[in-house]
């Protein structure tokens, strides 16, 4: 499981001493040893002739070689799944695979769009199980009991701690019971997966929170007359609308990601629909997997190019 | 009054938490120590007696400590070279976004990307045989088995070490490395005596969060390995839909028990570890 939102936490964090950081970092850097050698004409520490390398940071071969290695290893999957794709029976080049995605019938294409559809489902509940549930409570509770924020600390780490294969055990008598009230639906998994996205949704609110000095805000609504609602709603929502924003993105990749839970329940997601469909048409699950990937990542640069200019300039 | 209205606000998603969570791990949990007919009992943790459950545990064991080791080394080494760019650059960006979309890549969608590529029909095999004149399963086909895996998780946990170490290693003050070279260090003292064990907090709970990220992973495993459970998760599966009658949600809840204990062990490292490094760096 992922932690999108430590990114998201540590951009806060930089938005706001990043830029004078910066500059304070090149001079002492690049000046004041130098200088101090040119003084007193010692080799101590490095040649007079270059420049003194901060010994945190990188040197260029190595942060170039590094990354490209990093870059190569996480493409090489990718280019993998691409090859597939345009590869024949034969072993020649084909694009046969991809023209059956035009084709749009065929028993597994169905398999694939009830999943997607379900999936889709699934993500609006999710989504509004958080933005009207949990964001709220906690943000009540970073403003009105300021105690519990360690005890939530800890408590937010359990639904990373306990394995999805094992809260299934659990969760299946206690969605049966949901299901007796208002039938077998699809969408109660979202309660479940709600409970998944818990910890990275803590995560990313929390540390918005902290920097914002929510509990000054709230007095200063209350005593203009604002109710919770208002000041839930008016200043205190659109202040951490960022991290919200990213909650809902991580949410989001998580709800369209999860296998255990929906394929121990039996019922029909994005996921596992792509099991079933590989076990007769294995192309377009490889080509549906490539679709889903590249448009989570370029929704993600998107947002993390769109974050940055906003973000220095409030 | 104000107290009862708050905690009144509070109170749906408490319900919510405790229904859809507390509710499910304590029936987990109970599930483990009663016997077909509602008594207590603890005949269920026979099940670990049998063969394979062991196995499952040790190949869980030595593959979550092996990819978290690689994943955390690997990992903070690349967070190492994003220091040298540009907190706002394109680089760092593009990183940032295929970190986090990889470490939430793990299931299904990862196994196929392994196999497209590593299969017997993947890309790199077939270069491998056909233009290095190497078979990489001369010696059998490894791939659907737990050795298998240690690419595929490798592959989602060095990403998740990236987005939770950068964040303390960019914290560093940089002073620091400042600090030692006015003294005359060098680069190696500098790393052996304040960098590295003023990381080693952050780095201690992101390779334990990894170990937990790989030890409940469940999904890649699911569909990669297709002979057997010979990882636990795959096992707690195996007694959830066993229809042999062996009293299988008492056998699931003892192997989820089993699984718990390890996961308390980790967390409760997760919390020390945690301590000591908010107190170095904050």
């Amino acid at each position: 499981m992922a932690l999108l939102n430590y990114s998201v936490a540590i951009d806060v964090l930089e938005a706001d001493s990043g830029a004078d950081f910066e500059s304070e970092r090149s001079s002492v850097a690049a000046n004041r040893p130098l200088e101090r050698h040119r003084h007193r004409g010692t080799n101590a520490v490095c040649g007079p002739r270059s420049v003194w390398q901060p010994y945190d940071r990188p040197g260029s071969v190595s942060k170039t070689g590094i990354l490209l290695g990093f870059s190569l290893f996480l493409l090489l999957p990718i280019a993998g799944m691409l090859y597939f794709t345009f590869r024949s029976a034969t072993g020649g080049f084909t694009v046969d695979h991809w023209l059956a995605l035009l084709d749009a019938s065929g028993f597994s294409f169905m398999t694939l769009s009830e999943g997607l559809l379900n999936s889709l489902m699934l993500v609006a509940v999710t989504l509004a199980i958080e933005l009207m549930l949990v964001i709220p409570a906690f943000v009540l509770i970073s403003v009105r009991f300021p105690r519990l924020n360690r005890a939530m600390g800890v408590i937010m780490l359990l639904p990373i701690a306990i394995p999805a294969i094992i809260l299934v055990v659990g969760l299946a008598p206690a969605l049966a019971f949901f299901a007796d009230i208002v039938g077998p639906n699809t969408w109660t998994l979202a309660l479940a997966y709600g409970i998944l996205a818990l910890p990275f949704v803590y995560t990313t609110i929390s540390s918005d929170l902290r920097g914002l000095d929510c509990r000054t805000l709230a007095q200063a609504a209350e005593s203009l007359g604002a109710g919770w609602l208002r000041t839930l709603t008016d200043i205190l929502l659109p202040c951490i609308r960022r991290s919200i924003i990213s909650s809902m993105l991580i949410t989001t990749a998580i709800v369209l990601g999860e296998f255990t839970i929906a394929s121990l329940l039996n019922r029909t997601t994005l996921q596992t629909a792509l099991i079933s469909i590989s076990k007769t048409d294995v192309y377009l699950s490889v080509i549906v997997t490539l679709i889903v990937l590249l448009c989570t990542l370029v929704t993600l640069f998107i947002m993390a190019t769109g974050n940055r200019p906003s973000r220095k300039e409030s | 009054m104000r107290q009862v209205s708050n905690a009144l606000k509070l109170s749906p998603f408490v319900v919510y938490v405790l229904l859809m969570f507390a509710l499910p791990a304590a029936l987990v949990v109970v599930s483990a120590f009663r016997d077909g007919s509602g008594g207590w009992t603890l005949a269920n943790f026979n099940i670990f007696h049998r063969p394979g459950v062991g196995a499952a545990f040790g190949n869980s064991l030595w593959l979550s400590a092996l990819t978290a080791a690689v994943g955390a080394v690997l990992g903070a080494l690349v967070c190492y070279a994003l220091l040298g760019y540009r907190e706002d650059g394109v680089v760092h960006r593009l990183v940032d976004a295929a970190s986090s979309t990889l470490s939430q890549f793990g299931g299904v969608m990862l196994a196929f990307a392994f196999i497209a590529t590593l299969g017997n029909q993947g890309m790199v095999t077939l270069f491998l045989r056909e233009v290095m004149r190497i078979d990489i399963y001369a010696h059998g086909m490894w791939l659907y088995t737990p050795v298998g895996l240690v690419l595929p998780y490798i592959f989602f946990q060095m990403p998740l070490m990236i987005v939770t170490f950068y964040p303390a290693m960019a914290r560093l003050p940089r002073q620091l490395s400042e600090a030692v070279a006015m003294l005359g260090g060098g680069a190696g003292h500098f790393w052996r005596h304040v960098g590295l064990p003023m990381l080693m907090p952050s780095f201690m709970s992101g390779f334990l969060l990894l170990f937990a990220n790989a030890f409940s992973a469940y999904a890649t495993a699911a569909a990669l390995i297709s002979q057997g459970s010979q990882i636990a998760p795959l096992q707690v599966r195996a007694a959830l839909i066993s229809e042999t009658g062996l009293g299988s949600e008492g056998a699931s809840g003892a192997l989820a028990v089993g699984m718990l204990a390890i996961m308390a062990i980790v967390v409760g490292l997760y919390a020390l570890v945690e301590r000591k490094s908010s107190s170095w760096l904050c």
